[in-house]
């Protein structure tokens, strides 16, 4: 994969523009919970902590790796992640192999809520005032460090989740 | 669902535990929603007779049309009671996330009836709506509150808004808090909450809204951010907050006073800012992000912008911001608005100059201009109504009538609300004070009487500063209609300036979006640009003058309300410390300052534009008839 959202985390205000752009392109609504990006917010002793979580484009991506029913998959190198709905169980295993935890299920249809790249304008990235998401380009280099980058960064700032699992609320 | 709104009015009884909703829909074509949909519930069902802490008085939560989308600064929750401390309408609007999150649990408003037999919070989570037992909660400060809530409702993200012993002691200056900078401050309502014996809210919604038209929208999105990203003042805001800005301001503000200390002009909060700046974080949807955010080992942690850095540094002749910044954590943590307890102190500091006070009726505090002892302890002893402090949670007409020897002589408030110590009494600001429905409001300040003022005050050559001022005459002429409303020497067209700014932060408040995306700091949403994303939101044309209307609407229901409390033109007043404030080089500027006969004049002109009756000020059954506001008429007995 070329093309990807990339996430710089030390500008991010918290603003989640980009949750409601991303739900609203795709769904017509201004849904946070119907959103490929989410916005993972810490609060403690006055001070906020926020951090935007999008797909990364991995080129060994572990969650088409995960998919049993070969639901996730790219129609070519530069394609971002594509989701077959009609193939998808809802089983949540891509939900599971991201390691930042970048893909949930929609909680309407349960269909995992990826980032197709708005179809190659997305709008996150638009209306992100603060330059966090601009669009980046590996030229198809391997990039599995990025996911990885993520997951430790929310390691080691201790940024929760921001959806409880099931049955834990 | 319609669009743009949730659809329900969510009200809980503290009382009775009952829980119950309404929908939003037979109240938005007059009043669209946030501030002017919460005026008229609370018009409904708050009368004279009803007491702020009696549990009979409402606590609204509103959140305007507009809050929750992608539009930029769609984050305002506001909050409505009567007032402990103006004893007719409170109001306060907060920005954050409480607003939009309440919409996604299916809410446009919140409304708090009754009180509580013990202390609780109400836990929203989309439909499961409880009022849960906080006993063990109360006692806590508004940091550590929402820590313990999501912690109990196993969830971070639940977002949280709640009071500090400030309002839990019925302090009429407490604030209802987010924890993270964004506080409904003034006119006390944190007291309104602590008196129903409501520790906090917490909400948690999965819900969309729905736009009608989603794809202009986010075009339009996009296009605005692109315009506010050209505003002169965008860049500086966006990167320093608004610390360079309000020091220009401060400055300028006190070479209108007259009276900082050289200490003081020495300030800089932008340099205070590269020093310790924790990190730069803002409200729902907002693209100037406007808060700075400090962890100082020993001073303590916060997120703060704008009007407390003045506050408790030049209004209390005081030079060290990191004694503005440990006071200011203290009001954060306790739920005190810095700007009452500025007020507070400032006032006593005077009192003790005159020789009023001593320190014997201060606990033993010498209560001398910028001392950082009585800066430092003030805020405690307010909040936990400790020696003075007790004296001075009661509200400053109370402290003062207590106090006696003329201490009320040295107050600076507007209906009973302690103003900016920093405001500087133009005609403009002056009218503004006192026909405000909460007292001082800092979201009315009239841009062009501002700017020719200062000119006059700088300017030395007369004759220069006519023609300097030319400009904003074509100004004016263009935009109200009356050239010389923008000479500062003249009160003629001073009304309609005032109108013009109220206006403005009218359509803000019942649309739910900040003051500040508008030409308050000089960015570009103005009415058109809201009647245009309303109708791509609704699908349905939104006229900009139906919007302006039902702004107006909201007006006079503002002027009802107080009317209804028994308000009347008498009410319409500064305190007498606003007059001969004005003092550039220590010299009284009368010429664009205001007398009591000039303020009067300058309000027979706004209650004739507003159509109020000139000696009651009450607004007349025909002003009222002709914005479909004939069952307010009833209601009044006009």
């Amino acid at each position: 994969m070329s093309r990807f959202i990339s996430i710089e985390p030390s500008v991010c205000t918290g603003c989640q523009t980009c949750e409601v752009a991303c739900s609203l392109f795709h769904f017509g609504e201004c849904n946070p919970f119907r959103s490929a990006v989410h916005v993972i917010r810490r609060e403690k002793g006055g001070l906020v902590t926020s951090l935007p979580l999008v797909c990364q484009q991995c080129s060994h991506a572990p969650c088409i790796e995960a998919c049993p029913t070969e639901a996730l998959f790219r129609v070519g190198k530069d394609s971002p992640l594509i989701i077959d709905e009609a193939n998808c169980t809802a089983c949540g295993n891509c939900v599971d192999a991201c390691p930042a935890g970048c893909i949930t299920l929609d909680e309407k249809t349960h269909i995992p809520l990826v980032c197709d790249l708005c179809g190659g304008d997305p709008q996150c990235v638009i209306l992100c005032h603060s330059h966090c998401l601009t669009i980046g380009d590996d030229m198809g280099a391997d990039n599995t460090y990025r996911i990885e980058r993520l997951a430790a960064l929310l390691d080691a700032e201790d940024l929760i989740m921001k959806r409880a699992p099931e049955g834990d609320r | 669902m319609a669009y743009l709104r949730a659809g329900k009015i969510l009200r809980i009884n503290l009382t009775d535990g009952n829980i119950r909703h309404e929908p939003i829909e037979p109240y938005i074509t007059r009043f669209i929603g946030g501030k002017g949909v919460n005026l008229k519930l609370l018009f409904e069902s708050v009368h004279k007779e009803t007491k702020p802490f009696d549990p009979e008085n409402l606590l609204l939560f509103g959140v305007g049309p507009l809050a929750g989308t992608s539009f930029p600064g769609s984050c305002r929750t506001d909050v409505t009671a009567k007032s402990p401390v103006t004893g007719a309408l409170g109001n306060s609007g907060m920005g954050g996330y409480l607003g939009p999150e309440l919409k996604y649990a299916g809410y446009d408003h919140l409304v708090i009836e009754g009180k509580a037999a013990k202390p609780v919070y109400i836990s929203i989570r989309d439909e499961a709506v409880e009022i849960r037992d906080a006993s063990d909660l109360w006692g806590l400060d508004t940091y550590e509150t929402p820590f313990v809530i999501r912690k109990e409702l196993r969830d971070m993200a639940t977002k949280v808004v709640s009071i500090g012993p400030a309002g839990e002691k019925l302090v009429v200056y407490a604030s209802i808090n987010s924890g993270t900078g964004n506080v409904a401050a003034r006119t006390g309502l944190g007291a309104v909450m602590g008196s129903k014996n409501l520790k906090a809210v917490a909400v948690r919604g999965t819900k969309g809204i729905e736009i009608a038209k989603p794809k202009e929208f986010l075009k339009g999105c996009g296009k605005l951010l692109d315009s506010i990203r050209q505003a002169k003042f965008y860049p500086d805001l966006h990167e320093y907050g608004l610390t360079r800005i309000h020091d220009r301001e401060m400055r300028g503000l006190y070479d209108l006073l007259g009276n900082a200390t050289e200490e003081c002009k020495n300030i800089c909060e932008a340099d205070f800012l590269k020093k310790y700046l924790f990190n730069r974080v803002g409200c729902f949807a907002c693209p100037v992000a406007c808060f700075d955010s400090y962890d100082i080992p020993g001073a303590g942690a916060g997120t703060a912008k704008c009007s407390p850095y003045g506050d408790l540094s030049w209004d209390l002749r005081n030079p060290d911001l990191m004694i503005f910044w440990k006071s200011f954590v203290q009001c954060q943590r306790y739920g005190l608005d810095a700007r009452s307890l500025s007020n507070a102190i400032a006032w006593l500091m005077e009192l003790d100059e005159k020789g009023i006070i001593t320190p014997e009726d201060t606990d033993g505090l010498k209560m001398e201009w910028g001392s950082p002892e009585v800066i430092l302890s003030m805020a405690k002893k307010m909040s936990y109504r400790e020696g003075i402090g007790d004296l001075l949670a009661d509200g400053l007409p109370a402290a003062a009538e207590k106090i006696g020897r003329g201490a009320g002589e040295y107050l600076l408030i507007s209906k009973g609300s302690p103003s900016d110590m920093h405001i500087v009494p133009l005609k403009t600001l002056m009218l503004g004070s006192a026909v405000s429905a909460i007292g001082e409001d800092a979201q009315v300040q009239p841009f062009i009487d501002g700017v020719t003022s200062r000119r006059f005050a700088l300017i030395d050559d007369k004759t220069g500063f006519e023609e300097a001022i030319t400009r904003y005459k074509d100004r004016a002429e263009k935009e109200v209609g009356i050239r010389e409303a923008a000479d500062p020497r003249a009160t003629k067209g001073k009304a309609e300036l005032v109108r013009q700014d109220e206006e403005r932060a009218d359509l803000a408040d019942i649309t739910g979006i900040c003051t500040w995306m508008t030409s308050f700091v000089g960015l570009p949403v103005n009415a058109d640009v809201l009647a245009e994303f309303m109708t791509w939101g609704l699908g349905t044309h939104v006229h900009t003058d139906m919007l302006i209307s039902a702004g107006m609407r909201m007006h006079q229901l503002e002027r009802a309300f107080n009317c209804n409390c028994g308000l009347t033109r008498e009410d319409d007043r500064v305190s007498k410390a606003y007059y001969g404030r004005l003092k550039p080089g220590g010299q009284p500027m009368p010429e664009i300052t205001a007398t009591e006969f000039e303020l009067e004049k300058m309000k027979d002109d706004y209650y004739e534009l507003m159509g109020w009756n000139i000696k009651t000020g009450i607004p007349t059954r025909q002003t009222l008839e002709s914005i479909d506001l004939k069952d307010i008429a009833d209601k009044l007995r006009l």
